[in-house]
């Protein structure tokens, strides 16, 4: 857009079309020059460009676009609470031994109200949870009351792992396990993605290490 | 000839090596179970041998079944440069190793693996959370494996061979400065060691017969008018307490630390320090992740300081190194230009960043529930003069706050970074980029409110955290911290 807004300024300047086509073309050459040197060096310099994560690419930690986790993964967390809160509601039966049915009750409302705070608190959890990858790096963002950005660079990965438990295995998910060499915080999981995710997430990191060593 | 392209499960001998092992272990845990019965009954020997026998027959049917678990869960191979193993159990879990990140290979033959000709194979990884899985493979199948992996990996498997060490220089460290330096520090420290007398004469007493106690009981009862002192009497008690404590502290460092000597060229550097057992502790220049030095009001004044060296920690690692701490002379310097190299201190900082007020508000979070406790409790009791304790002690702490906030901040340099904290005393950490692992920004419920959130950066050796910081501030500084620890001169489109 300034290259052609430039061109037209100076072709209508007053002076001869020729002269002015001719000058037009050296400036443009010079431009694109300018412009491929500055490219080159940005290149050369280091960019951390975000990778496959929609059509956006935007490079600064605090501007990722986090693609979401599998929805399916809400079901798994409300299975999975189901499943404690119910092992827990049973044990509140025990009570009833005691004799004290009002005790019995009173525990068993509040495993009820607490299953439910629960849920909304893993529905905001959901809506938080994110991870992004960059050029040369993986972020993870995750956390209700302290929410947390983790950024592992690719170079400082160890191993990485995909599992499954039963109920995740049901809903078709898995989570990925990137182990880095740090004393603490050696490990990111990423819960909630398709085999398919989980999988392509795996091979760029690998490739990359791989690519390390070439 | 196997080439590992494809699943696969561990030589057959394994599945022998995981029974006798499973074997043994069910043995063990039922041998208990197995002779009280046989004490309490009166089945006479054929009962008690069938019994045995069928508790051996037990023990053997559940050690079939983990040997086969543990057998056929597993399975393994070669891929792309990349050593897999997959889980499949109840769960399942796939696990990629890339090549080039063993760091060590480690194998195993005892009595029964050479029996079978078989061998065990550790892989580990710079993860301290690594996964440690050992390969049971014959002769044939580790000698093609280990030919596969070479092929992969293009360079021989590392053995881990410390090198050979010359020393080029020598340092002695006074044992005046390391007395003086010890007496700088927190003297309360020698409590523990009395802690430590006092449990053993306890665990003493204990162990006396029940007349003895009775003995001593009856004898402090009857002189019960000796033990109670006046107010002079109690501070004397408390002086010889601390003078003791003071006396423990002192012993304990000089058994430690005295005649402390130091061996190094430029790639290492060995200690050894010890009043009548001697130890030697050995630091690699590229296996130290971070130097740490502290220096309180006293330390200042004489021109001392406490540091250590920490190294970087893997499953592999060893402990004893990590915990010398050199007390003596300021020798900062010294160590700072062995390992960031001479003209360190010239370098200007790239990035700062303070820590605010939150800081305060964190470390005074113990003392506060702490206080509140207190409160809580005298006022149940009715103790409302009492009160004023926590509340002065609380008050007391503001000080403690406020030092910790002026001491917190990070400074990153060209080649390295400084992270300070403390409380009463001024602790520096210093950090080379390429041990940085990990980097975390954290906010809290009020960082909307305040604009302030936690880095946190873990190493191969250490984490640390710096509280309450601006978050403009932080965001350059954490991609900076990403990009130098990959190596790369300049950080990511600033």
């Amino acid at each position: 857009m300034v290259v052609c807004l430039m061109m037209l300024i100076r072709t209508f300047n007053g002076q001869s079309h020729y002269k002015a086509l001719k000058k037009n073309i050296t400036f443009i050459v010079e431009f694109l020059q300018r412009q491929g040197n500055k490219l080159l060096k940005i290149a050369i310099d280091m960019n951390n460009l975000q990778i496959e994560i929609n059509n956006e690419t935007t490079d600064r930690i605090d501007d990722l676009s986090y693609e979401s986790v599998s929805p399916k993964y809400r079901s798994v967390q409300t299975t999975s609470a189901a499943i404690a809160y119910a092992l827990l509601s049973a044990c509140a039966l025990f009570l009833l031994l005691t004799d004290n049915l009002w005790l019995c009750i009173i525990a068993e409302t509040v495993i009820v109200v607490s299953f439910f705070i629960n849920l909304l608190v893993l529905r905001k959890a959901y809506q938080f949870k994110g991870y992004a990858l960059r050029e040369h790096d993986i972020t993870y963002r995750s956390g209700v009351i302290f929410p947390k950005i983790t950024t592992v660079p690719f170079t400082k990965i160890q191993q990485v792992s995909i599992s499954q438990n039963p109920i995740s295995k049901y809903f078709g998910l898995c989570a990925i396990d990137v182990v880095n060499g740090a004393q603490s915080l050696s490990s990111l999981v990423i819960q909630g993605l398709t085999k398919e995710k989980a999988e392509k997430i795996k091979n760029v990191i690998t490739q990359r290490l791989n690519n390390d060593n070439d | 000839m196997t080439d590992f392209s494809v699943p696969q499960r561990m030589s057959l001998g394994a599945f022998f090596i995981y029974f006798l092992k499973f074997f043994r272990l069910t043995l063990n845990a039922s041998i208990i179970f197995l002779a009280y019965e046989i004490f309490k009954s009166d089945s006479g020997f054929i009962g008690n041998l069938l019994k045995i026998a069928a508790m051996i027959g037990c023990a053997a049917v559940l050690a079939l079944i983990l040997a086969s678990m543990a057998f056929f869960k597993i399975k393994f191979y070669v891929e792309d440069g990349n050593l897999i193993y997959r889980h499949h159990l109840i769960s399942s879990e796939i696990t990629t190793i890339p090549l080039n990140r063993i760091h060590t290979l480690r194998t195993r033959q005892g009595l029964l693996y050479r029996l079978l000709n078989l061998r065990g194979i550790l892989f580990d990884t710079l993860a301290a959370k690594g996964e440690e899985i050992e390969l049971i493979l014959s002769e044939t199948d580790w000698q093609n494996l280990i030919g596969r992996i070479e092929r992969q990996k293009q360079q021989p498997a590392n053995p881990d061979i410390p090198p050979v060490f010359n020393p080029t220089s020598f340092k002695k460290f006074s044992n005046k400065n390391l007395v003086l330096d010890a007496l700088c520090q927190n003297h309360l420290k020698g409590m523990v060691v009395l802690g430590g007398f006092i449990a053993i004469i306890f665990n003493f007493l204990s162990d006396l017969s029940e007349n003895a106690i009775h003995k001593i009981a009856s004898y402090i009862e009857s002189h019960l008018d000796l033990f109670s002192v006046s107010i002079a009497g109690t501070v004397i008690i408390m002086a010889s307490a601390y003078m003791v404590s003071l006396m423990l502290w002192l012993g304990k460092v000089l058994l430690r630390y005295s005649d402390l000597t130091l061996s190094y060229n430029n790639k290492t550097l060995i200690f050894t320090h010890g009043l009548f057992s001697r130890f030697t502790s050995r630091f690699s220049h590229d296996k130290i992740c971070s130097v740490w030095i502290k220096r309180n009001y006293f330390e200042k004044r004489f021109k001392l300081c406490t540091l250590t060296l920490k190294q970087a920690l893997n499953a592999s690692a060893q402990k004893e190194d990590d915990n010398l701490k050199i007390y003596g002379k300021d020798c900062s310097v010294f160590f700072l230009d062995w390992w960031l190299g001479q003209g360190y201190g010239s370098e200007a900082d790239l990035y700062t960043a303070k820590s605010g007020k939150g800081v305060i508000i964190h470390s005074l979070m113990p003392d506060l529930i702490l206080s509140s406790v207190a409160t809580a409790i005298l006022w149940y009791f009715e103790l409302y003069s009492w009160i004023t304790i926590p509340a002065i002690y609380l008050l007391a702490s503001i000080p403690k706050g406020i030092m910790t906030m002026r001491h917190s901040h990070i400074s990153l340099k060209e080649s390295y970074l400084v992270i300070s904290k403390g409380r009463f005393a001024e602790i520096k950490n210093y950090l080379k980029y390429h041990n940085v692992e990990v980097v975390r920004i954290t906010r809290t419920p009020l960082s909307r409110v305040t604009g302030r959130v936690s880095l946190t950066l873990s190493t191969p050796g250490s984490t640390f955290t710096i509280r309450s910081l601006r978050q403009e501030n932080v965001l350059p500084i954490y991609e900076l911290l990403l990009a130098k620890s990959m190596g790369f001169n300049d950080h990511f489109n600033f």
